[in-house]
């Protein structure tokens, strides 16, 4: 999955913090195309490639997914029970990222099957570090930062 | 021929002087007289001659008087011999008695009066010439010779007629009266001529002569010799006369009977004294009270059985004694002084004397004494005892008793109801001397109150309804005051059946009474608090296994009043359930022990058509000595029914359990609620904050300095409210944490602490030291990380300006405690802050000067009592602070 080209998929309710998830892709210089849903149910029918994201091609099975927690319909917890119980031929890990610091969360979210669990910071430019680290870690394409 | 007119006459005595004159004195009468000194040459002389008179004395040692004449009755020859007793002693109706049982005809008395002497021997010296004379009538037929006898009888009756108390006549075979002397005549009334001739029937009463005495008589002295007969004979005048009488037959040679003589004597005087002597010897053996009779001298000439017992000696031992024998050395004077009253002529009645007892104790005796005169000489003295000497000692005891008593003892006057006599304890009850008391009644004493009621019962008393009276009442004393007294009364009562004297017994009952009246009021007391606390009460006697139970007792377990206690119907109505546990506390208290021992338990009963309800049973099992030594237990208890407590406890217990649901549930929604919080604020904070930095991006390269500066100050705000907001969610999330206490590694805690504050150390430029050895400590690690971090995060805020936080971390332990500080040189707090900076939201300086929210050290405290661990600060303003939490130390 590192290629440049392989899909994020963000499943986020908050449209404000997609979006500044988004900003911090491209102000950590992250080139890989980021698809956004909105709740587990969307992010399932996405995996599924269900209308409306049954084109492959307009909607490529993701390498890596960003997950929220609280959502509505099926949240992030259920959404990892359920990418654990429909296994896929290339399961992509599933990263929490939310603004929960409950520690039930976090045991919770590993024992679903979390490959990583990341709190959203207050101060916005922290979430440039973090997507940063997420980045390198999961070998995402990075370009040179434009921020030092 | 010419008969001998010489008989023989036997004298026998032990005193050479008596057998003189005997001999002078017979010797006139020109008969021979045989002399014997002892009762045997008697005998011996008796056997070897002719006796026609025996004189012989009573008393002669060795064989007396009586003995030989027993003995010579045993001679044929000598059976019918004559004999005169003669004595020196007085003569007694019982001594006459004897001698003439004897068959003796007469009792001279010593020394010798020759002149009756005489004329008594010679009337029996003639009977017994007479009689040798008829038996040789036959052969002596002559005339002369009959002349001779009728001469012979002539003097004869001229003899008798000399001796005034004998009467002599003749008769023929036939019993016809031949001849009628003077003698007879002045004895029996009748004349010669009124009576020679006739048949002697006339002279026997008319009873004798209906039994034949006439005959009788006849025959037995014609078998005989002689007969000897007591009767009475009837006098001319129809009088009867008591006679001691002797018919001698007359016999000739071939012993054929001729006539009769027959001699008697006026026994009139004689029966008289017997009869007396009988009725005073009767008197006199029989008597219950001592006798004896004193002669001149004062020795004892006769004496009871009664003395004899009295003074503890043999009868014989006191006959012949002298008084003084039986008397104390000291009390000679005094007796004899009494003896020489009776000499004077005095009588004594009831006076006490004292004897001594043969083993030497003291008789005492009451004596009634009356002196003896004869012909108005003083012959002696007789003396009536009675044994007083239990009297005398019960007297003693008694007035012992009556002094000592430990009662107050109270004669009184039942008619006049004064005292006459009390003891010395009855002073001391009333208060008042005895002078004082026998001038007053026994009503003045006793307290008013009980006057009343005291007149009913002593009237009964006297009227003989009760037999005694018993009252507790008070007396009142000089000064006022009342003594309750325990009075017991008797009356003595006069032959009559009067009241005479009355007896009372006193006990001063002052001290039971108040003890009394204490224990009414305790029990009253007692009682009112169990029946206020409407408790049920039971006693149980381990001595005598008695057990009772209060009446409430018996209505909480359901049984009637009439029901009967015992263990088992106690224990057939405990709940199953708690019948076990109740059958083992029972046991316990049962068991004898030597201490006391208590013990509470609360079980069920199961009451029929009542239900269950619960009682509580306190019950204390207590040694007990009793009154024999031994010892043994008691228990006593109360029952008290807490149903309506359990009840309450039971929906109390019920109620708690729905508010902790309540508070759990509640408690698990405001946990949610508080993720829900914060992460719905952070959101929109994260929103402001990003936006801003969005404009910040778009505005700074237009060169509007200020307007970035806004919009700096907004991030910086959304900043200062995500930390308030993790630091409420901390200080709740340390509330709800259960605290699972286990042993963690403070050193690695710090550790990680620090750690998490790295970028605000470097951002801060802070100097963190650590001292180990950091110990482990009991607690709970996510709460310890907390507090660790909030201690921290509180030193790296308040520095001084201009100054890198420097701080110290270290760490002690003693008395299994571990101690954590941490130390900064900041600004420092004053003392009267200490107390308030870990509460919540108090925050000592402005917002402006330091960061924070306010809620750190309010971490530290909520976290530390959690954890059952202490905290606190040393600070001064300027100094900077230590803030220091301890915990249990945990051995590794």
């Amino acid at each position: 999955m590192n290629h440049p080209g392989d899909t994020v998929l963000l499943v986020e309710d908050d449209e404000n913090d997609a979006m500044f998830i988004r900003r911090a892709f491209t102000r950590a210089g992250i080139s890989n195309p980021l698809q956004w849903v909105s709740n587990g149910e969307q992010a399932v029918a996405y995996l599924a490639a269900s209308p409306p994201f049954a084109d492959r091609q307009q909607y490529p099975f993701p390498a890596l997914i960003l997950s929220d927690l609280k959502m509505p319909q099926m949240d992030g917890l259920q959404f990892l029970s359920w990418i654990h119980e429909h296994p896929q031929p290339k399961a992509p890990p599933v990263v929490v990222l939310t603004s929960s610091t409950a520690q039930t969360d976090v045991d919770e979210a590993f024992r679903r099957g979390a490959a990583g669990y990341m709190v959203k910071p207050i101060e916005i430019r922290e979430l440039d570090r973090i997507v940063k680290t997420i980045a390198d870690y999961w070998r995402l394409s990075v370009r040179p930062s434009r921020t030092p | 021929m010419t008969l001998s007119t010489a008989v023989t006459i036997l004298v026998v005595n032990d005193r050479e002087a008596d057998l003189a004159a005997f001999e002078e004195a017979l010797q006139p009468l020109g008969h021979r007289v045989l002399l014997a000194g002892s009762a045997r040459d008697g005998l011996q002389l008796a056997a070897e001659h002719e006796l026609a008179l025996a004189i012989i004395d009573v008393r002669m040692p060795g064989m007396d008087g009586f003995e030989m004449v027993e003995s010579l009755r045993n001679q044929p020859s000598h059976r019918e011999l004559p004999v005169i007793f003669a004595t020196a002693l007085d003569v007694t109706p019982a001594l006459e008695e004897r001698v003439y049982a004897l068959g003796a005809v007469d009792l001279v008395p010593l020394p010798v009066r020759p002149a009756m002497l005489r004329s008594k021997v010679a009337v029996f010296a003639t009977l017994h010439r007479q009689s040798a004379q008829a038996r040789a009538y036959a052969d002596e037929v002559s005339r002369a010779a009959t002349l001779e006898v009728h001469g012979e009888q002539e003097r004869f009756r001229l003899l008798m007629d000399a001796v005034s108390d004998y009467a002599l006549f003749f008769m023929d075979a036939l019993g016809v009266v031949t001849e009628w002397t003077t003698s007879a005549e002045r004895l029996l009334g009748y004349r010669e001529a009124d009576a020679v001739g006739r048949h002697v029937e006339f002279i026997f009463t008319a009873t004798d002569r209906a039994h034949g005495a006439p005959q009788h008589e006849m025959e037995v002295a014609t078998e005989r010799g002689q007969s000897r007969d007591d009767r009475s004979h009837v006098r001319a005048d129809g009088t009867e006369l008591p006679v001691s009488g002797r018919l001698v037959a007359l016999k000739d040679a071939t012993e054929h009977v001729r006539g009769f003589a027959k001699i008697m004597r006026d026994a009139s005087r004689e029966r008289a004294v017997e009869e007396s002597e009988a009725r005073f010897r009767q008197i006199f053996e029989s008597s219950n009270d001592g006798i004896w009779i004193l002669d001149a001298d004062s020795t004892i000439r006769m004496a009871n059985r009664r003395i004899a017992e009295i003074l503890g000696y043999d009868l014989a031992e006191l006959i012949g004694s002298k008084k003084a024998k039986f008397a104390f050395p000291e009390d000679q004077s005094y007796l004899a002084k009494l003896f020489e009253e009776r000499r004077a002529g005095k009588r004594e009645s009831a006076i006490e004397v004292r004897f001594r007892h043969r083993d030497g104790h003291a008789v005492w005796t009451l004596l009634s004494a009356r002196p003896l005169f004869r012909d108005g000489a003083f012959i002696g003295a007789l003396d009536v005892f009675t044994d007083v000497t239990a009297r005398r000692q019960a007297e003693a005891r008694f007035r012992l008793f009556f002094e000592s008593s430990a009662a107050g003892h109270a004669l009184t006057d039942p008619a006049t109801r004064r005292f006459l006599t009390v003891n010395r304890r009855f002073c001391e009850i009333t208060g008042r001397s005895e002078q004082e008391l026998l001038n007053l009644t026994f009503t003045e004493i006793t307290h008013p109150a009980h006057r009343e009621t005291d007149d009913a019962r002593f009237s009964a008393l006297y009227a003989g309804r009760t037999a005694e009276v018993r009252a507790e009442k008070r007396y009142v004393q000089p000064d006022g005051s009342a003594r309750w007294v325990d009075v017991t009364s008797t009356i003595i009562r006069d032959p009559n059946g009067a009241p005479e004297v009355q007896l009372s017994v006193v006990q001063d009952i002052t001290a039971r009474k108040i003890v009394e009246a204490e224990l009414a009021e305790n029990r009253t007391r007692l009682r009112l608090a169990v029946e206020v606390a409407d408790l049920g009460v039971f006693y149980h006697d381990g001595a005598t296994g008695e057990l009772v139970w209060s009446e409430q007792m018996k209505r909480l377990l359901g049984f009637s009043p009439d029901d009967q206690a015992s263990v088992e119907s106690f224990m057939g109505r405990i709940h199953p359930d708690d019948r076990k546990a109740v059958e083992e506390t029972v046991g316990t208290l049962l068991q004898v022990r030597d201490r006391e021992r208590e013990s509470e338990s609360d079980f069920r009963v199961v009451v029929p058509g009542e239900g269950t309800r619960w009682l509580k049973a306190s019950a204390v099992s207590q040694p007990r000595e009793n009154l024999d030594g031994t010892s043994t237990f008691h228990v006593v208890g109360t029952l008290r029914d807490i149903s309506a407590q359990k009840a309450f406890e039971a929906e109390l217990q019920r109620q708690i359990a729905q508010r902790t649901r309540e508070l759990d549930d509640k408690s698990r929604q405001l946990e949610g609620f508080s993720y829900t919080i914060a992460h719905d604020l952070r959101a929109p904070l994260r929103a402001i904050n990003g936006y801003a930095d969005c404009a910040i991006e778009e505005i700074a390269p237009l060169g509007r300095p200020e307007v970035v500066q806004y919009l700096e100050r907004i991030r910086a705000a959304t900043r200062r409210l995500d930390a308030l907001i993790n630091d409420l969610l901390a200080y709740s999330r340390i509330n709800q944490i259960e605290v699972a206490s286990g042993s963690v590694d403070l050193a690695a805690a710090i550790d990680r602490v620090l750690r998490e504050l790295q970028p605000e150390i470097e951002r801060r430029h802070a100097k963190v030291t650590v001292h180990q050895p950091i110990p482990s400590a009991l607690g709970e690690e996510s709460i310890i990380e907390q507090v660790i971090i909030n201690l921290v995060g509180n030193a790296l805020k308040f520095t001084r300006p201009g100054q890198p936080p420097d701080i110290d971390i270290s760490a002690s332990d003693g008395n299994g405690k571990v101690r954590v500080a941490v130390t900064d040189r900041g600004i420092g707090i004053a003392s009267e802050y200490h107390h308030k900076i870990f509460k919540v939201f108090e925050r000592l300086e402005s917002a402006r000067a330091y960061p924070g929210t306010g809620i750190g050290l309010a971490i530290v405290a909520r976290g530390m009592d959690r954890l059952g661990g202490k905290y606190g600060v040393r600070s001064e303003p300027g100094q900077g602070s230590t803030f220091w939490i301890e915990l249990k130390r945990s051995e590794p």
